[in-house]
């Protein structure tokens, strides 16, 4: 099989497929199937000090449905594990002892210097690889001072990562960051400026999933309340992969991705805009550990077909890609054709132009979109929509 | 149908999100009543069953039969675009479970006219309670009459139980009644009341009397005790009417390849018949019968002896056998059903108990007396057609149309 090796803040990962931090990673047991499965690594739920209360409330996660399907999104009132460092350590030190070819990070957060520096002691000694911390968790914690609080303030950035830095004296230390700010380069700088080895973008998009039409409570409801929370899974990909682009195009740091990644497409993506590591959270909850074959396999297979023949290859290629608006070309035409002999006719891209374009589709007689390539400005509407994918934008002659 | 037809919730939102919502959408075209199809699923994909429910009864004020009746397969499923990837949206089963689940709806408001003429629908089958509907919903005073003893027509009679409750028809019709001047049953046109009365006392006349007596088989033996006509016989079987002979524990010989052919098949079946067996001139591909019909046939046991036809039926006051023969098919013009041709010399004789004949009906004879009259119009199976309850539905509301529009032409002119 092919080599899906790749190296992160040091360590090379078997393969770039990570489990999150998230209910996935809170069990012993469940990493130990996890990595049976053939994932490559596992940041175990974020964990505090004992004297931090984890007060859980339930039930804590309601998804987006979209078109008949399930789950295009997830928001969870979550917190972090409510498994305080001593019960990590023992894990951290089983897992190592039964997987030792297996990356095995911690998640930490805390409020205080002291409580930042003793649970990464702790824990280097129990024999984790890499500690990550999250700056980033939306809800609950910023309440108390802690979690997105700290990502949103560049100097807090800086100083707590430094914090965490000094202390450890062996393994690497990764920000999980947090999308909501304005520039996520400033934060993702303020952590390459720590002395920290590396950043995890993005945690959740702080959101609310919906709200009970008929009794008014948004969702998830506690009881007869509910709060904002951090929203995950396929619909956030788009945000996660122009973090990712932002912080490797402008700051230069290695990344762990996180944020959507369900198939191995999207895997790809995101080591194309510049990530050498690839976390998975809702996507595994969603289909289960079994779903890092398909990405396993996936990627290999692409590899193969691409000639690539290492996963290095494939990190930051469509960055050169990707510039200003600015710098767009304006001097070609392009317009919209239709493979008549794909076409099922349902006349989706008519509407689609006609109220969403430029009235430059007309239906046939016989129910096949006429393209008037005169009125086509190309602006790629109808080619969303069709649902067997039998419209593309091709170019034609030069403008002057 | 009817029983395998209901979708759980779960499995209706699944089948909606298939939906393409297409524009112009075929399957709608392909809709006698012009249902706004992509309408009704889309709004049960967004959990609005109610609103599902209304925009099939907007058009279609049987709506919960023809979800139970409708041959989709060869109307709106036939033209789901969805069939050139993958299969069709089960439009049918999704009508079902909005007529099903969602709730009661109100039916719309009366319109009211000042136009005092009067109209007498005949029938009341699909087409002229529809039709009717239609009329005193625009505020037309409407008297409907009907040779049998209750509303329904065909569907109550004729169609079976297992593919249609009768409950379902009655909840539907009742609706209708409500809305009319005035409803007489055990009226027969032409006996109880003469036609030139009708054409007398009212303005316009809708006829929707369906069709007739089935059509008889001219050969040997054909008068025989223990030969019965389709259409008598499933009227017996369907309302519990004596004055047939039982099929229970008799090899029973169903000649035609119709779908009355195959209800009467079934129902012989469902009497205690020992065999069911269709015998039917032509092959498969030739019978005129729905797929799902056909399928439902052999499902139910019922047999088939294609390219064969009757000759003689044999025995001495009674049925006890049929002679038949075999044929051949000989395609005469391209696009045209080819022509059975006997193969002389390979007579056989078949023993039977009863033989059933459906071999289609004929003109309801009142269609005949009252051509070329100007007040006079026609729907449903009575104006030729297409034979299903939806197509009657929609032929019914359509003159009603045509009926308003003559009385608006008629004002102007004076009249
Ligand atoms: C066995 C069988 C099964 C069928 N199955 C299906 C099916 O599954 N799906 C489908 O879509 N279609 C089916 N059809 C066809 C469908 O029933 C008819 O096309 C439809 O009922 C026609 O409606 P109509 O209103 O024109 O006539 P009908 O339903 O036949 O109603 C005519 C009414 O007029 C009355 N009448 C007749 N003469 C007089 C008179 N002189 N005075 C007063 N009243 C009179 C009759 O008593 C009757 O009530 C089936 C037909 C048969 C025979
Ligand atoms: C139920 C749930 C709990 C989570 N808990 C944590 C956590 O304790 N610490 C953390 O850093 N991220 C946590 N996350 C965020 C995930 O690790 C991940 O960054 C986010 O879900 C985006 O990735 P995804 O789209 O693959 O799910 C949690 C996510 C979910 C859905
Ligand atoms: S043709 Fe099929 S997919 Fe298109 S609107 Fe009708 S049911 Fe939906």
């Amino acid at each position: 099989m092919t080599d899906l090796s790749l190296e992160f803040c040091g360590i090379r990962y078997p393969n770039p497929f990570v489990l999150a931090a998230a209910p996935t990673t809170d069990k012993e047991e469940m990493v130990a199937r996890a990595f049976e499965a053939g994932w490559g690594g596992a940041v175990l739920k974020t964990t505090s000090v004992e004297t931090e209360d984890v007060s859980l409330v339930y039930p804590m996660m309601t998804g987006l449905d979209y078109d008949g399907k399930r789950l295009a999104a997830l928001q969870n009132i979550d917190l972090i594990s409510h498994y305080h460092i001593d019960v990590v350590e023992k894990r951290v030190r089983a897992l190592k002892k039964e997987f030792p070819d297996r990356v095995v990070a911690a998640s930490i957060m805390g409020q205080a210097k002291e409580h930042w520096q003793e649970l990464v002691q702790r824990l280097e000694t129990a024999g984790v690889d890499l500690i990550e911390c999250s700056f980033s968790c939306p809800h609950g914690m910023p309440e108390r001072g802690m979690g997105s609080t700290i990502g949103q303030n560049p100097d807090l950035v800086e100083r707590t990562a430094r914090w965490v830095k000094e202390a450890a004296r062996r393994v690497p230390v990764v920000i999980k960051l947090t999308p909501q700010i304005a520039d996520i380069t400033v934060a993702a700088q303020a952590v390459k400026k720590s002395g920290a080895d590396g950043v995890c973008a993005i945690n959740t998009v702080k959101g609310i999933i919906g709200v009970d039409i008929h009794d008014f409570v948004p969702q998830p409801r506690v009881l007869d309340k509910s709060t904002i929370g951090g929203v995950s899974g396929l619909a956030i990909k788009p945000v996660a992969l122009r973090c990712v682009a932002e912080i490797a195009r402008d700051v230069g740091i290695p990344i762990t991705a996180s944020g959507g990644i369900t198939t191995w497409r999207d895997a790809v993506e995101f080591l194309l805009l510049g990530a050498r590591n690839l976390q998975v959270c809702t996507a595994a909850m969603q289909y289960g550990f079994e779903l890092v074959k398909d990405l396993k396999e996936g990627l290999g297979n692409y590899m193969e077909e691409m000639n690539f023949s290492s996963v290095e290859e494939i990190v930051g290629k469509a960055l050169p890609n990707l510039v200003d608006h600015n710098s767009l070309s304006r001097n070609h035409k392009v317009v919209s054709r239709v493979d008549e002999d794909r076409c099922i006719n349902c006349g989706r891209c008519y509407i689609a132009c006609n109220d969403g374009g430029h009235q430059a589709i007309t239906m046939s007689e016989d129910r096949v979109p006429q393209i008037d390539e005169e009125e086509c400005v190309g602006c790629g509407f109808c080619t969303t929509i069709c649902p067997v994918y039998c419209l593309q934008m091709e170019r034609v002659e030069e403008k002057s | 149908m009817a029983e395998e037809k209901k979708l759980s919730k779960e499995a209706a939102l699944f089948e909606a999100a298939g939906c393409l919502k297409c524009h112009q959408a075929p399957c709608q075209e392909n809709c006698p009543a012009g249902i706004d199809i992509p309408g009704f699923i889309f709004k049960i994909k967004t959990g609005d069953i109610k609103g599902a429910k209304r925009v099939l009864y907007d058009k279609n004020i049987f709506s919960a039969t023809c979800a139970a009746v409708c041959p989709v397969e060869e109307l709106c499923q036939e033209n789901c675009n969805k069939n050139q990837v993958s299969r069709s949206v089960f439009i049918g089963q999704l009508q079902g479970y909005a007529v099903e689940e969602g709730g009661d709806i109100d039916y719309p408001e009366e319109e009211l006219t000042d136009d005092p003429r009067k109209i007498a629908v005949i029938g009341a089958g699909p087409a002229g309670m529809s039709g009717a509907y239609r009329l005193a919903r625009a505020g037309h005073r409407v008297d409907l009459f009907e040779a049998g003893d209750r509303p329904g027509g065909t569907p109550y009679w004729g169609i079976p139980e297992w593919r249609l409750s009768r409950e379902i028809l009655e909840k539907e019709t009742k609706e209708i009644e409500k809305h009319l001047n005035s409803v007489n049953f055990n009226t027969r046109i032409g006996v109880d009341i003469q036609v030139e009365e009708l054409l007398k006392d009212y303005d316009a006349l809708l006829v929707c009397c369906g069709l007739g007596d089935g059509a008889s088989l001219r050969i040997k033996g054909a008068e025989l005790e223990g030969t019965v006509d389709a259409v008598k016989f499933l009227k017996a079987h369907n309302t519990g009417e004596n004055g047939v002979p039982s099929p229970e524990g008799k090899v029973v010989l169903i000649i035609g390849g119709g779908n009355t052919a195959m209800d009467a098949a079934l129902a012989a079946k469902e009497a205690g018949a020992e065999r069911s067996i269709v015998v039917y001139r032509r092959s498969w591909e030739e019978m005129p019968a729905w797929k799902a019909e056909i399928r439902k046939a052999i499902d139910s046991g019922v047999e088939f002896m294609l390219q064969t036809a009757p000759v003689e039926i044999v025995g001495r006051d009674k049925v006890e056998a049929m002679k038949m023969v075999p044929t051949r098919l000989v395609r005469e013009k391209e696009g045209r059903r080819p022509r059975p041709v006997p193969l002389e010399g390979s007579e056989f004789v078949f023993p039977a108990g009863l033989i059933i004949t459906a071999l289609g009906q004929m003109e309801n004879p009142l269609v005949e007396k009252l051509q070329d009259q100007e007040q006079v119009f026609f729907a449903g199976d009575a104006a030729g057609g297409d034979a299903t309850v939806v197509q009657a539905v929609a032929g019914g509301k359509e003159a009603a149309e045509k009926i308003m529009v003559f009385f608006r032409e008629q004002k102007e002119r004076g009249v």
